[in-house]
């Protein structure tokens, strides 16, 4: 029986369509200004992918921010519980996971059944998110898909701030004008190691517990992944697509939901 | 300083705003309990505004200074913290006051129930206290803040001094300060304190912390018998009525209708979870408190830092060192002033009797003390009582640092996440 799951992020809005347990389709779109219309247009494009029309869909589950927008979803889930469901089902040993997403961070820790033991966020500094790495991107004049390359050149991490953007910014301002100037690559991995000592710090109140995966749209970027594995001492495991997690999850959800009606 | 020049106007309007809500209440009622608030928090404010009016004298009082005394005294009281805040909070003055309080060169990152209450009392907003009198419990922005409404109303003032720790030696050097506390207010007044009526009301005081012990007990039962708003009820009557009959009354009322209930097997709502709550939730949003129970079942069975007293030995004979033994009994006063371990025991002790299934911190994110416990609690919670507690970064009086939406969205995913580790 085919389902979907909606993720309906700050700048993404994502969809996964399952049928019989596999995944059929997946699209990933900027998200709209009206979250109802991006849902739709994303899951319009995954639906097509799997040659399916959506009165094909038994369930679906809408998670993210703008989850409540949309209107033709029959559930709604938070974040936390879609990404719990969607990393077992992709790597069903993790048992820590790290999301780090546009406008925020998640630590959560998980069960053997998927299930959340204990989460913790950050969301009221943008230092530890990816629109600090959006705007650093920009203070370095690099594309912001480049960071991630170009920090795997570096000889050591410069120095940044971890506890505040603002003061994150002044001092990668003052590495950029230095005589002689810090090397690129080194400011870049100095800004991943930034974020990267403040999530840790925020993953060790909860505890680690291996394995741990790293989900979300900043996982991508392999220079930050390889920081969080220094700051943890340990492997750390990014999906093949982990922007589209969450959304698996909802997805897996709503196969569960399917069957309880 | 610039001396305050005082402008009810506002004060009378949110005076009108609390009396439409009570008659409001009084045509579509819920309990009785929730009646008697309505009209206690009314009165209160109204008993202030007459006694401007008719040139009765005020004492501005902050927090944790023990009501008893200007009630024995029948002096009209004036909640420093509380009194400011629940006035921007009817009126939803909170920028215009904040903006104030900046103006006067306190930075944002002070505590905001004294940023409001300077933004309220340096504006001549509320009805001028005749005299102060403060504390340092719980923190030093108490300290500062008696100060400062003393000097803005060119007051006079009198800081009480309370120990640290409640050794016998202490409690004595305590007793004797709240001494000092009286012959201030009889200065002040010109009046003496009646002794007996002293005794008797601090045995009144003492019935009601009863009547609260009983109240703790019965929200520990399963399904717990109680309102998710009494956690902002309880606060807000034991800071403006400790000790008084009317706190009798109020808390009498809750008690009768938890019995009624528990004696029916039921809580007001289906009990889907049970949580334990922190710390003082966002004034702003008792919504959030009844979206919690009503919609979401889960029901705040345990509030460890706001309504689980500690043991309190009543002298009859001996009022002033059994009112020190009240503040250190008090639960605000006993986890917020320290030694930290007084709040993880009672947090931990609070859960395991109340069953919690998980806690919610209210973490106001301009409050050091508050802040500062986060760690230990949840991990005491964590390893003693195997729960999980969410954090929620808020403001208790400024809807615009995280909006109510927000809030809502953080204790949804947490429900999940108990909902999953059933
Ligand atoms: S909120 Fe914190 S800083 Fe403010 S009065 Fe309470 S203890 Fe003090």
């Amino acid at each position: 029986m085919p389902v979907a799951g909606i993720d309906v992020g700050s700048q993404t809005t994502k969809v996964v369509i399952l049928n019989d347990g596999q995944v059929v389709g997946q699209s990933v779109m900027v998200s709209a200004e009206e979250a109802e219309t991006g849902a739709r247009k994303a899951l319009d494009e995954a639906l097509q992918q799997a040659g399916l029309a959506l009165s094909d869909l038994t369930t679906i589950v809408a998670t993210g921010a703008g989850r409540k927008d949309v209107s033709f979803a029959q559930k709604q889930k938070t974040s936390l519980s879609c990404l719990a469901k969607g990393i077992n089902r992709l790597l069903p040993a993790v048992r820590t996971l790290i999301d780090v997403g546009a406008e925020s961070s998640t630590v959560i820790r998980i069960n053997e059944k998927g299930g959340v033991d204990d989460s913790i966020g950050h969301d009221r500094c943008a230092s530890g998110t990816g629109a600090f790495l959006e705007s650093m991107a920009k203070l370095m004049q690099m594309p912001l898909p480049e960071m991630g390359q170009e920090s795997l050149k570096a000889q050591r991490r410069a120095e940044v701030s971890s506890m505040c953007a603002i003061f994150a910014e002044q001092e990668v301002i003052s590495h950029v004008h230095r005589v002689p100037p810090t090397p690129k690559a080194d400011i870049i991995a100095g800004i991943h190691g930034s974020m990267a000592v403040r999530i840790v710090g925020l993953a060790k109140r909860i505890g680690v517990k291996p394995e741990i995966a790293l989900t979300g749209g900043v996982a991508r970027n392999v220079g930050f992944a390889r920081v969080i594995e220094e700051e943890l001492k340990q492997k750390v495991v990014v999906p093949d697509n982990p922007q589209i997690v969450a959304a698996l999850g909802a997805a897996r959800i709503a196969q569960e939901e399917g069957g309880k009606q | 300083m610039a001396t305050a020049t005082q402008d009810l106007t506002r004060f009378e309007k949110a005076v009108d705003i609390l009396d439409s809500i009570y008659r409001h209440r009084q045509l579509t009622p819920t309990t009785k309990a929730d009646g008697i608030y309505y009209r206690l928090i009314l009165e209160y404010n109204r008993r202030l505004l007459q006694a401007s009016k008719e040139g009765r004298q005020i004492a501005g009082y902050g927090l944790m200074i023990p009501n008893e005394l200007l009630h024995a005294m029948d002096i009209v009281p004036l909640h420093l913290e509380v009194g400011s805040s629940l006035m921007v909070t009817v009126l939803k003055l909170y920028e215009e006051v904040l903006a104030t309080a900046k103006g006067l060169g306190m930075a944002v990152e002070l505590c905001s129930a004294h940023r409001t209450m300077a933004g309220v009392h340096s504006q001549g907003w509320v009805p001028r206290p005749d005299f102060v009198v403060w504390c340092h419990t719980i923190c030093e922005a108490c300290t500062k803040s008696g100060e400062f409404v003393r000097d803005v109303w060119g007051a006079p003032g009198f800081f009480l001094d309370r120990p640290f720790l409640d050794t016998e030696e202490q409690l004595a050097y305590f007793a004797d300060e709240l001494g000092e506390m009286v012959a201030f207010l009889e200065k002040q007044t010109g009046k003496k304190m009646d002794w007996d009526r002293l005794k008797a009301v601090v045995a009144e005081s003492y019935k009601c912390y009863g009547i609260q012990k009983e109240i703790q007990q019965l929200r520990a039962l399963t399904p717990s018998p109680t309102y998710n708003r009494f956690v902002v009820q309880n606060i807000l009557i034991e800071w403006l009525f400790g000790g008084t009959p009317q706190a009798t009354d109020f808390y009498t009322a809750v008690r009768d209708e938890m019995k009624q209930m528990a004696a029916e097997g039921r809580s007001p709502y289906p009990e889907k979870f049970r949580v334990q709550t922190i710390y003082v939730p966002p004034m702003f949003s008792w919504k959030t408190m009844d979206w919690l129970q009503r919609e979401k079942g889960a029901t705040l069975v345990g509030d460890p830092m706001d309504a689980r007293w500690q043991k309190w030995d009543l002298n009859p004979e001996r009022p002033l060192l059994s009112l020190a033994r009240k503040v250190f009994a008090e639960p605000h006063g006993y986890t917020m002033h320290g030694p930290v371990e007084r709040a993880v025991s009672a947090c931990v002790q609070d859960a395991l009797d109340t069953k919690a299934e998980g806690a919610v911190y209210w973490a106001a994110m301009t409050c050091p003390q508050g802040c500062a416990m986060i760690r230990p609690v949840r991990d005491g919670l964590k390893e003693k009582v195997g729960i999980p507690t969410l954090i929620v970064n808020m403001d208790v009086n400024d809807p615009t640092v995280v909006p109510e939406s927000e809030i809502m969205e953080k204790l949804e995913g947490f429900l999940e996440t108990l909902e999953e580790r059933k």
